[in-house]
């Protein structure tokens, strides 16, 4: 990075953001409906709007863009598990697409900003970092599916975007508690755009922890430590003391963490094929994520 | 520069400052609740606060999980919300401290690691610093900074950090009434040198109720024109040795200057403790001088 002055400095970082703010706000749409609003975002030039599931209620809502057109938009997909829903709005002239970006790459500190309608407040920004992530220790790895960043976010910002410093929808506004926000990580709404089927967040049945094999090849695996009695992997045939090494033919991440959030990402009905090592030499199981039981 | 990779560069370099940070910082298990955060002093000192230290024993830190190591309790400061606790070989890195104190304005990151391997942050700027908070104990800590950072569960005793990652105080969720606060670096370093050396903080003791009254003409000068008023004595302490009685106006502690109670407690420092030390009053409207061996508070 060039040296720039200090004083020069923060005025460009000022001006930055409210560059990114003039990019991203004409994504950004009010969702009206009987009780109240939400924020929603245009994801696709065709008219597909991704909001939250609780900001429609209905089957119909009322959209209102930046640029003051005003539609009545059918809600086409929903997905009540992650909390998200695609409103459908047409118009012969292409919408303004937000940018979307990859919720696995941020990590603590990094900048995040939210905008959406605060308490009625129209496209109002904030700003904030992302908190922390990854899975709390003990829990199901798909609990650290959520973004967690320190956004000072109100009614109103629900279903809109928390963006990267490069404007980029990370998540979606889904939740306050305290002083923590939580974003629906962007991929979720991506699925249900790009497919129109809610993706439903599938369980393997199976835990594992990393190694490193030495044979037949040196690489990472994991072991299998657990199986969900009945579930996915033991029906499949998986059995404890197997070492996951490929996941559909790719060697499995060298990252503990990673290969975590892989395990929390599945999809429920979407096979993986699976190469393990067993006494020593590959075999291939086939299993097929389930939709994941609640024990608790 | 394009201004959107400008942003960015900021974004990135405040990810890596909570990075770096993160392995000066541990998780301190000494409550019944979740852990709390704490600061990597030195080789074997570990900083926290002390209102997430609940127990004396079976205190363990750890940096990342599975390496979790016992400390002991070195000694706390009650009013300035400080524990000290060692360990018995080196966890994470020192921490660098910042070359200036935070000044308003300025982005700082508060980082908490409550759970091992975990870090969190949160961003604020330096909202403002007290100019100067007297803790329960009688002491003074001068310039604890104000962040807008948000306090999460198990941030307390861990660090607030300059967009450097570099250490500007630790965090308490307690010692001021309204939001974080911060113990500034300057002034958590004698803490816990005390602390070290005597396992709590030391204050004089005196044992006298005293109350500033304007000093009549006869005594008042350009430098002084009040005094304190003796309105009671405690039984046994220092003070009732010396002979002090109520009515007493005292006049200055080893030719400092006693003009209000603050001036008072703040010539009662640590180091008074035991010290011969000459009192000039008034008694009667006489002067007089006063020889008091000051005592240690907390001590009696």
């Amino acid at each position: 990075m060039t040296a720039i002055h200090p004083t020069l400095l923060g005025a460009e970082v000022g001006a930055a953001m409210a560059d990114l703010y003039a990019s991203v706000a004409p994504s950004v749409v009010l969702v009206n409906h009987r009780r109240g609003n939400g924020a929603g975002i245009i994801w696709t030039a065709e008219g597909d709007i991704i909001t939250n599931n609780h900001v429609v209620p209905h089957d119909r809502a009322e959209v209102l863009l930046r640029d003051g057109r005003k539609f009545v938009g059918m809600v086409a997909t929903r997905n009540p598990e992650r909390d998200l829903a695609v409103i459908k709005i047409v118009s012969d002239e292409p919408f303004t697409p937000a940018t979307i970006g990859d919720a696995d790459s941020l990590r603590p500190g990094h900048l995040v900003f939210a905008i959406g309608h605060p308490r009625g407040k129209r496209d109002a920004i904030t700003m904030g970092v992302v908190v922390g992530v990854g899975e709390s220790l003990g829990d199901r790895p798909r609990q650290s599916d959520i973004i967690q960043a320190d956004v000072p976010l109100a009614p109103g910002n629900s279903g809109g975007p928390m963006v990267d410093a490069l404007g980029r929808v990370v998540g979606i506004n889904a939740m306050v508690a305290g002083r923590m926000s939580y974003a629906i990580p962007a991929r979720y709404a991506e699925i249900l755009v790009s497919t129109g089927i809610a993706a439903v967040p599938g369980d393997p049945g199976f835990d594992a922890v990393r190694t490193e094999l030495r044979h037949p090849v040196r690489q990472v695996g994991y072991v299998v430590m657990a199986l969900d009695p009945d579930g996915p992997a033991e029906r499949a045939g998986l059995l404890i003391g197997d070492t996951l090494v490929t996941i559909d033919a790719l060697p499995v991440p060298e990252d503990h963490s990673i290969f975590r959030r892989w395990l929390g990402s599945l999809q429920a009905g979407e096979a993986l094929a699976l190469g393990i090592v067993r006494a020593g030499a590959m075999t291939a199981v086939e299993l097929t994520p389930e939709t994941l039981v609640d024990h608790s | 520069m394009e201004s959107t990779s400008l942003l960015q560069s900021v974004s990135d370099s405040l990810a890596n400052a909570v990075e770096r940070a993160a392995k000066s910082t541990v998780s301190v298990n000494a409550r019944r609740r979740m852990p709390a955060s704490g600061i990597v002093w030195s080789d074997t000192l570990i900083v926290t606060a002390n209102h997430v230290v609940e127990r004396f024993e079976d205190i363990t830190v750890a940096l990342v999980h599975g390496e979790s190591v016992p400390a002991k309790l070195v000694g706390r400061d009650p009013g300035a919300d400080i524990a000290l606790l060692a360990i018995d070989a080196p966890l994470g890195t020192a921490f660098t401290h910042a070359s200036s104190p935070g000044r308003p304005g300025e982005l700082v990151l508060a980082i908490g690691q409550p759970a091992p391997g975990r870090p969190m942050t949160s961003l604020g700027v330096v909202s403002g610093i007290l100019p100067s908070v007297r803790t329960q104990t009688g002491a003074t800590v001068e310039g604890i900074l104000q962040p807008s950072v948000a306090m999460l569960p198990g941030f307390s005793g861990g660090p607030l950090v300059n967009a450097a990652g570099e250490l500007l105080g630790l965090n308490s969720s307690t010692l001021v009434k309204s939001g974080a606060a911060t113990i500034p670096v300057d002034a958590l370093g004698p803490i816990v040198e005390i602390l070290l050396q005597h396992g709590r903080p030391r204050r004089g003791y005196l044992g006298v109720g005293v109350q500033a009254v304007a000093l009549p003409a006869s005594v008042a000068s350009e430098h002084q024109d009040h005094g304190l008023v003796v309105t009671g004595v405690e039984t046994g302490s220092p003070g009732e040795a010396s002979g002090l009685i109520i009515g007493d106006v005292l006049l200055t502690l080893d030719d400092r200057p006693l003009q209000s109670v603050d001036n008072l407690l703040d010539a009662l420092t640590g180091d008074t403790v035991g010290r011969e030390s000459a009192l000039a009053i008034l008694r009667g409207g006489v002067p007089q001088t006063v020889g008091v061996t000051i005592g240690e508070r907390g001590a009696q």
